[in-house]
């Protein structure tokens, strides 16, 4: 079931983000504080989020399971299309929906190896952090930032992060945590390694976001069982084919940019909607998303992760349904099909 | 971007999407699945058998009568053991049971029910062996003969397919419908993905395989339209809530039941299928076994009609086309149809396209 609280929380926030980014672009600005005329877009925004304000409310009233859960991807996906159009809202000189996708695209590619030198930073603080017993650190503030910035756009630049230097980093860091003598720092760390990334990803593709939860429970689960070597093992292994993984899926998705920007140059008569943009920028995911995962390669990687995860979970003191209520309450493995099915 | 266009495709999209709450509020998720009626005839464990009862007060136009002589041997239809078999009754006007009914095919349905930890041993043996084949028993004593027509969907084909290998005194004709066949054929992404995941590890971790896992990874092989287009779609269809939409919209509702509603997989039964045809092709190759016996299709001499979508993204055509190789060549028919992996089941025009084609053949072949 929906929370209306949080539902409307979210609604509040959107509402917000809605008039601080585009209410500056759009409202002539007022020689007086208490004298503004609102412009005749900001009259139509106003009906528009009116509209929607009142499918929210309505929603209210809606209590089946079955069209909650349809509500709910009706919701997120519409959210995908929105922050879309939200973006090109903000563009203050007019620029044509094509010519501003093929900018920031571009921003998305040029800023790779700057968001990778930020990551091995973050990592290097994070890790001073941990070892001197700071809970507090920078990575963890970095993170939520991002979090939240991520909600802006589906192609926020601080998203960009695809580099093997990362990885490298990362491993390298893995290793040196082996060695510390401490195994809470150990594990604490090795959370913090893996967190970012995860995170970023979260905020690329939404299909990955259960696992993306259910990895950061699963570090709290993580410090009660640091004296189990094996699983320790099992861990680490787990996390260094999560990052192969997600190395593949940062290529991914510049490759799917890149892509992108160049149909978006040869379209010269401009007269893509937003959502013909967003179509052509998720169909060209769909196709290079398709390709990866019919390679021999992909498989294997797939196959490390997986196999990993189960040993992590083998190796545990658990069993598999105690560890996924411990790791994941919301999951829906934890809640399974047999054992909720109304049709029993 | 022209600013008012702008604002206009926003307006437009939150108008459509207060279109859609209005819709989905109508409906109290009490929506009805299943439209034929039907008799339960036969619980054996967690399946059920049903019988369906042909409808007298279905319309049949001139070229249905025409065509409509009952078929004589009964057909039993074996669905796949993830999902479930509702997707062939699932909605009004679109029923493959219905369609099936008045194409003068006498149907009895396998519900496997939904496993529980009880059942992590169950195999394939007991499926093929003790299952279907108490099925089989039931319908030939029920109605004094000695053979059935089998209807085997998907993995239900490869089942089909093994039962009839093993039983070929009990089985008429066989018909599989978007069955694998060959697991290595390019491109076969779902394939690709089990390969070299460890099975063994898998099950001893979580004794059955949780229905909802399974459901993500099809999803995955698709996010794009799966996962976000088709919800997007969905608001772009509802311009207006006429009765038309409404239909739409309660059409949609009872196939997002359906494709989240996984029961979850025996483990023993899960690691025999996907480690002897998706890892190690054997079916291709007549070395599957199933309960100590090799599955020789070669020597499979009953009459097989092959049905294949030619969209189909989880079983590729190519896969199923394998068939023809392995069975004598007198004995195979196939067709391919336009449509995915489930939409034939679903789409008025597929549905009305294979049904009345299965009868055709059976009817030749009873």
């Amino acid at each position: 079931m929906v929370e209306n609280t949080s539902f409307n929380d979210e609604w509040n926030k959107l509402q917000k983000r809605f008039w601080d980014n585009v209410g500056s672009s759009f409202t002539p600005s007022a020689t007086n504080g208490d004298d503004i005329t609102p412009s005749p877009q900001h009259s139509l925004f106003n009906q528009w989020l009116n509209t929607v304000d009142k499918c929210w409310q309505d929603h209210a009233e809606v209590s089946s399971g079955d069209i909650d859960a349809l509500y709910n991807k009706v919701y997120s996906s519409s959210r995908f299309f929105i922050n879309f159009s939200e973006t090109l809202h903000k563009n203050p000189k007019g620029e044509t929906a094509d010519i501003l996708m093929v900018n920031y695209l571009k921003e998305f590619t040029d800023k790779a190896s700057v968001s990778a030198t930020d990551f091995a930073t973050a990592v290097d603080t994070s890790t001073k952090n941990n070892i001197d017993g700071n809970s507090e650190s920078t990575l963890d503030s970095s993170l939520d930032s991002s979090l939240d910035s991520s909600l802006d756009g589906s192609l926020d630049s601080s998203l960009v992060n695809a580099s093997d230097s990362v990885s490298e980093e990362s491993k390298a860091k893995t290793n040196q945590y082996t060695q510390q003598e401490s195994k809470q720092a150990n594990f604490s760390a090795m959370h913090q390694l893996w967190q970012l990334p995860m995170a970023n990803w979260q905020q690329q593709a939404t299909f990955f976001t259960s696992q993306n939860q259910s990895l950061k429970a699963l570090a709290d689960y993580v410090g009660d069982t640091a004296k189990n070597p094996e699983f320790s093992a099992a861990l680490e292994a787990y996390l260094v084919a999560l990052q192969e993984l997600q190395q593949l899926f940062f290529k991914l998705m510049i490759n799917v940019a890149k892509l992108t920007v160049e149909a978006l140059q040869k379209n010269t008569q401009q007269a893509l909607t937003a959502k013909q943009i967003l179509s052509l920028w998720l169909e060209y995911f769909d196709t290079q998303y398709l390709d990866m995962i019919a390679t021999e390669s992909y498989s294997l990687i797939y196959a490390k992760v997986i196999n990993s995860w189960l040993l992590v979970i083998d190796k545990s003191d658990k069993t598999f349904a105690e560890f996924m209520q411990d790791t994941v309450p919301s999951s829906p493995v934890s809640s399974s099909s047999s054992a909720n099915n109304p049709h029993q | 971007m022209n600013n008012q266009k702008s604002f206009d495709e926003l307006k437009d999209y939150g108008e459509k999407f207060g279109q859609l709450l209005q819709g989905l509020k109508q409906h109290d998720g009490l929506l009805q699945e299943q439209y034929s009626e039907r008799e339960l005839v036969l619980e054996h464990d967690k399946l059920k058998l049903y019988h369906y009862v042909p409808d007298q007060h279905i319309q049949k136009t001139e070229a249905d009568t025409a065509q409509t002589d009952q078929v004589q041997t009964p057909v039993l239809i074996v669905y796949a053991l993830v999902n479930r078999p509702s997707i062939l009754d699932l909605q009004q006007g679109h029923s493959a049971i219905a369609q099936m009914l008045k194409s003068g095919l006498d149907v009895y349905l396998i519900d496997w029910g939904y496993p529980d930890a009880s059942d992590k041993h169950l195999d394939l043996d007991y499926y093929i062996n003790t299952q279907i084949d108490a099925c089989v028993d039931l319908i030939c004593d029920t109605t004094n003969i000695k053979q059935v027509s089998l209807m085997g969907i998907c993995q239900g084909g490869v089942l089909g397919l093994c039962y009839s290998s093993l039983h070929p005194q009990r089985v008429k004709s066989l018909v599989t419908l978007v069955t694998p066949v060959d697991f290595h054929t390019e491109p076969d992404t779902l394939s690709n993905l089990v390969r070299h995941v460890d099975i063994d590890l898998m099950v001893k971790t979580m004794g059955n395989i949780p229905g909802d896992m399974l459901s993500s990874t099809f999803l995955s092989l698709r996010p794009y339209y799966l996962q976000l287009k088709k919800y997007l779609n969905l608001v772009e269809s509802t311009a207006q809530l006429d009765e038309k939409t409404k239909e739409r919209i309660a059409n949609f509702i009872l196939m997002e039941r359906w494709i989240f509603d996984s029961p979850d997989q025996a483990g023993e039964a899960f690691r025999e299928f996907v480690q002897g045809c998706y890892q190690q092709n054997r079916l291709i190759k007549n070395t599957l076994k199933v309960g100590g016996c090799q599955i020789d299709l070669s020597t499979l001499n009953i009459p097989v009609l092959n049905i294949y979508a030619d969209q189909d993204h989880l079983v590729p055509p190519a896969s199923s086309k394998a068939l023809e190789n392995l069975i004598p060549a007198n004995q195979y028919q196939e067709m391919s149809v336009n449509g995915g992996h489930i939409g034939i089941f679903v789409s008025p025009k597929s549905v009305k396209a294979i049904f009345p084609a299965i009868a055709d053949w059976l009817r030749k072949h009873s």
